[in-house]
């Protein structure tokens, strides 16, 4: 995927989010709306390495991670999970057939393993 | 004996003094590799999971390294006198990779088993470690990575490294090469150490570790 294709997915999924949930403004402010584009961009990042690899795996690991790190900064699983369901839609008119489904699938299963454990969690 | 918790702690509390006493201490009964895969490596890892876990800031996280940098460079064996039989090897980490510390270790491991090291440091670019490999012909070129989503880079490196005329050994280790995906890298032709033990063991033996991930499928 194009560098520039894939900044442009970052910010549009950034904006979708902030004007889906303007209460995030007050949370986390102009540093959090550059903070989701930056992270959005790792998504990216670890969805091509994945697919270069072939290897869901990767991007799987990488979820747990990010769970890991963005909870305990007070971004919520079901914020993560709302986040890759946006870059599914956005990914769809975008990127090549072969990689995009394997990306979606990749997310797929990610929004599902967030799910499952949000539900140990008793989320 | 000292935990890894325990110096985590020294590390976080930048007490450079009592982190080198305890080290020091520690080096009276174990050698250099102990003291890596033994105690820095699982503080540094305890240091990384405190961060994942907002327990600690960038700014400790950053403290914590540069005092483990620091105990590193003083217990590093230097100083003698460098002969032209002795093999050598070149130090690295990709482009994009910040992480340096396991390239110090590896670095001062070599050297305690008599190697001449030329240490590049992180992030260094691909044309510019081509340049410098041509121009030292290192009989080894070790290269480490610690995020998983290196390995495309890595990978590029190490076909890039093959091509070379002198044909030096290519070494990849960090956290990124404990990864079953890393082993595409052999593919490529690196041999690939997960940890210290297995670099000491090739460093001593020529003996490449067990391609586990080929043998489990």
């Amino acid at each position: 995927m194009k560098q520039d294709l894939k900044k442009q997915i970052a910010k549009s999924t950034a904006i979708q989010i902030y004007e889906a949930y303007p209460t995030l403004w007050d949370r986390f402010g102009e540093r959090g709306f550059d903070h989701t584009e930056k992270d959005n961009m790792h998504h990216l990042d670890h969805l091509e390495t994945a697919y270069g690899l072939n290897d869901r795996q990767v991007f799987l690991e990488y979820t747990l991670w990010l769970e890991k790190v963005l909870t305990s900064r007070n971004v919520e699983s079901d914020l993560i999970i709302d986040n890759f369901e946006r870059l599914i839609g956005l990914l769809d008119a975008e990127v090549e057939l072969k990689e995009r489904e394997f990306m979606q699938q990749c997310l797929q299963e990610a929004i599902d393993l967030l799910k499952g454990s949000n539900l140990k969690k008793g989320g | 004996m000292i935990q890894p918790t325990e110096l985590a702690e020294l590390f976080l509390q930048g007490n450079d003094r009592e982190a080198l006493v305890q080290v020091q201490q520690f080096l009276d009964s174990h050698n250099r590799k102990k003291l890596f895969d033994q105690l820095l490596t699982p503080a540094m890892y305890h240091i990384g999971e405190l961060w994942e876990t907002n327990t600690i800031s960038v700014a400790d996280e950053h403290l914590a390294t540069a005092i483990c940098d620091f105990v590193v460079s003083i217990i590093d064996k230097r100083g003698e006198e460098t002969h032209s039989s002795k093999r050598k090897v070149m130090v690295l980490g990709p482009e994009g990779e910040e992480h340096y510390i396991g390239l110090k270790m590896v670095s001062s491991l070599f050297r305690e088993n008599d190697w001449v090291v030329h240490y590049l440091g992180p992030n260094m670019p691909l044309d510019h470690a081509i340049k410098a490999a041509n121009r030292w012909q290192p009989d080894t070129i070790a290269l480490s990575a610690a995020l998983v989503y290196r390995l495309p880079t890595l990978k590029a490196y190490i076909k890039s490294f093959k091509e070379l005329a002198h044909a030096p050994a290519i070494i990849v280790g960090g956290r990124a090469a404990a990864f079953e995906s890393s082993r595409i890298l052999i593919d490529e032709g690196a041999i690939l150490v997960k940890d210290l033990e297995q670099l000491e063991h090739w460093i001593k033996t020529g003996e490449e570790p067990d391609d586990e991930y080929r043998i489990s499928i």
